[in-house]
């Protein structure tokens, strides 16, 4: 039952504002005009009218009133007697009819009036007093006007005499001037629409320009623009809310600004440390390369000491690494230089480079050439490779091949999966985030816990995407697409990210991007 | 429900504006009457009263003096004392019934009313006049009864006040003043034959 008014509430309700302005605005004048006019119409009908019957009846009373017609009237004196009235007719020509006993007298051809009607004559009959009746009869109005005649039968008294007169007079002349009554309204009214539809749009503009100004500042802040404002004019609603939002875009500037130099601060810091570490860490690997060559020469316990020491520094090493790789992503400062190679030949030497030709099967099809930075691709499928064979178990395999996206455009695909027992659902949102550990309990794994963040960051570089499943006969699955023709749509999105962050950004130098990442 | 009561308001603004045109009206009432004098004058004329076919009571002037050249058989005499009628012969001339341009117009004398045979004779009391009939006014009907107080009560008086009562040989009927407003009696329609 309220399904139909609730769907043309909200038909309207997706009109404009312009609309609704303008809808109002014609509804007021509409029926403000539609009043007036039906009022005045209805005033200046009723006085046309009166006027008329006034002007009738009176006349008609007193042109009967000069006939003294001799009772018992015979009918062709009484005939001739009508012919007169008939003459003196005002305002308009009437035809006179009169009746007396069973005398049946008119002025025109016909002795009785179809147009009188029962009630009239009846009225007229039996009372003492004049009476009328407007009739439309075949949609011409007639005035019906009853006359009784009474007789003087000395100086007071009356006595209805029997004899009643009757006037029809049409009405066309009456009925011409409230029909120019009609078109005089709606001639007015109609131009008061159209005037009215002026206001109505100044209105809504008035109203619309601050809304659609309200509406572009909005969208650039929303596209990270905080320092736009809206010009405040004026002091109603519309100001006020302007200025609210001045001084709400105000604070969200500077509570990004904040939350911005602190972020800022962090990645300086952890970029700050990783390079303070590097330093240190390269003595510490030279001198622990010398006690390994030396420890087969110490005791047992001592030389398994210095050989867990020259392990974890190398962990330690790989690890400054990455982070020093991460916060070049953070920074925005990591560079993609691209080089059109061919994918199945850089795949293979990645494979060959870390000897794990023999431990992987490849599905390499010849003839694959995107452009890519070989550098980070390299990374990308080493570090894929080595999860696969750190997690999971033999075989690994790595499939390439391509396909065409949604949108046309062509995309590499590489698929490195394992045979391992997959990746539990409850972890798959969360493998490529950093220092993530799948099994809580082995915390120390042989990774860093950056690799696949920094896959990621590498792939998204290239403005693709890397993403984890199961396979349907178990093993983990990571698949990843990029574009053949090169990150066209990343550089441009992360260009426009750079330049409205380059402020909170600045702290991290990009010239610190000098150090090749260290083969795992 | 907003829509539905704006669509409501718009409906009834423009509501005054379909009743457009010229309306019927029902019977309005407008006035007076015509009056017009009534001819010939009281001293050379008898007024009676006889019954439109529709049952209203119509007063129909006569004039004496022109009796005879009406053709009429009935036709009272010339008053005696050379004014006006005498109300005994007023009586009689009702009783005779309409003469011809009366019946033209379609007059009538109740038919209860009694013969002409039976003279009537008035009588001034204190109530106002007597009418006594050589009839016995069982049969006689209200309009007929109309008939004849109105027509005694204008023949004694110009103003037609008089209170009249009528005497038969069966009796008396109450006193009553001659009420002549139209359709008083049409209820009876008691439309005599020819």
């Amino acid at each position: 039952m309220n399904a139909a008014p609730t769907r043309r509430v909200r038909r309207i309700a997706t009109f404009g504002l312009r609309t609704r302005l303008v809808l109002a605005f014609l509804l007021v004048a509409a029926v403000s005009a539609g009043t007036t006019a039906a009022l005045t119409y209805r005033e200046a009908r009723s006085a046309v009218l009166v006027s008329a019957q006034d002007t009738a009846v009176a006349s008609f009373r007193e042109q009967v009133q000069t006939l003294a017609p001799s009772l018992p009237v015979d009918p062709e004196t009484l005939r001739e007697l009508l012919f007169v009235l008939a003459s003196k007719a005002k305002p308009h020509p009437w035809i006179v009819f009169a009746e007396y006993g069973s005398l049946r007298v008119s002025s025109s051809t016909r002795p009785t009036s179809s147009v009188i009607t029962p009630e009239l004559r009846r009225t007229a009959l039996t009372t003492s007093h004049g009476s009328f009746q407007r009739v439309v009869k075949n949609g011409v109005p007639y005035l019906t006007i009853g006359v009784p005649v009474l007789t003087r039968t000395s100086g007071v008294g009356t006595l209805p005499t029997g004899l009643v007169l009757f006037a029809v007079m049409q009405m066309s002349e009456e009925q011409a001037n409230v029909d120019a009554l009609v078109t005089a309204a709606r001639d007015g009214a109609l131009p008061g629409l159209a005037i009215a539809l002026v206001p109505a749009l100044i209105a809504a503009r008035s109203v619309l320009r601050p809304v659609r100004e309200l509406r572009r500042a909005a969208r650039s802040m929303g596209s990270g623009r905080l320092d736009e404002r809206i010009k405040v004019s004026g002091s109603d609603e519309l100001a006020d809310l302007a200025r609210t939002f001045n001084e709400s875009a105000g604070q969200l500037e500077k509570s990004v600004d904040e939350l911005q130099q602190a972020e800022a601060r962090a990645r300086r810091f952890a970029s700050d440390v990783s390079h303070e570490l590097r330093t240190p860490l390269a003595g510490m690997l030279a001198v622990t390369e010398v006690l390994d060559e030396d420890a087969d020469g110490l005791d047992p316990d001592t030389a398994r000491a210095v050989r867990l020491i020259s392990a974890e520094t190398g962990k330690l090493a790989v690890l400054v690494e990455d982070l020093m790789e991460i916060s070049r992503f953070d920074a925005r400062a990591a560079e993609l230089n691209t080089d059109e190679v061919d994918v199945a030949e850089t795949i293979g030497k990645t494979l060959l480079h870390r000897r794990w030709e023999d431990r992987v099967s490849t599905e390499l099809p010849d003839g694959i050439r995107a452009r890519l930075d070989p550098r980070r691709f390299d990374i990308v499928v080493a570090n894929l490779v080595g999860n696969a064979l750190r997690h999971g178990s033999e075989p690994v395999t790595v499939r390439l091949r391509t396909r065409t996206a949604a949108d046309g455009a062509s995309l590499l695909v590489v698929e490195v999966a394992d045979s391992g027992p997959g990746i539990r659902p409850d972890v798959l949102p969360h493998i490529f985030d950093r220092f993530y550990k799948a099994d809580a309990a082995r915390t120390r794994s042989a990774g860093s816990g950056l690799g696949l963040a920094i896959t990621q960051e590498n792939v998204r570089l290239h403005g693709g995407t890397v993403h984890a499943e199961n396979g349907p006969d178990g093993g983990a699955v990571f698949v990843i697409e990029i574009p053949l023709g090169g990150p066209t749509g990343y550089e441009r999105d992360n260009g426009r990210n750079a330049s409205g962050t380059d402020e909170a950004t600045a702290g991290v130098d990009p010239s610190r991007d000098d150090t090749e990442r260290a083969p795992a | 429900m907003r829509v539905r009561l704006r669509t409501a308001a718009v409906f009834a603004a423009w509501l005054p504006l379909t009743a457009c045109g010229i309306q019927e009206t029902d019977v309005i009432g407008a006035g007076s009457a015509a009056t017009v004098d009534l001819l010939p004058a009281r001293e050379v004329r008898m007024l009676l009263f006889f019954l439109s076919p529709d049952g209203v009571l119509m007063p129909v002037p006569r004039s004496v003096g022109e009796s005879e050249f009406a053709g009429e058989q009935h036709g009272p005499d010339s008053g005696e004392d050379g004014g006006r009628p005498a109300t005994e012969e007023t009586i009689a001339a009702l009783l005779a019934g309409p003469n011809e341009t009366e019946k033209r117009a379609g007059l009538v004398n109740e038919a209860s009313l009694p013969a002409l045979d039976a003279p009537a004779r008035t009588r001034t009391s204190v109530n106002g006049v007597d009418v006594i009939l050589a009839a016995p006014l069982a049969g006689l009907t209200r309009p007929a009864e109309w008939q004849l107080i109105c027509t005694v009560a204008y023949a004694e008086s110009a103003e037609g006040t008089p209170m009249v009562t009528l005497r038969g040989t069966d009796g008396t009927r109450t006193p009553a003043r001659c009420d002549p407003q139209p359709g008083v009696v049409s209820s009876a329609a008691a439309t005599a034959p020819r």
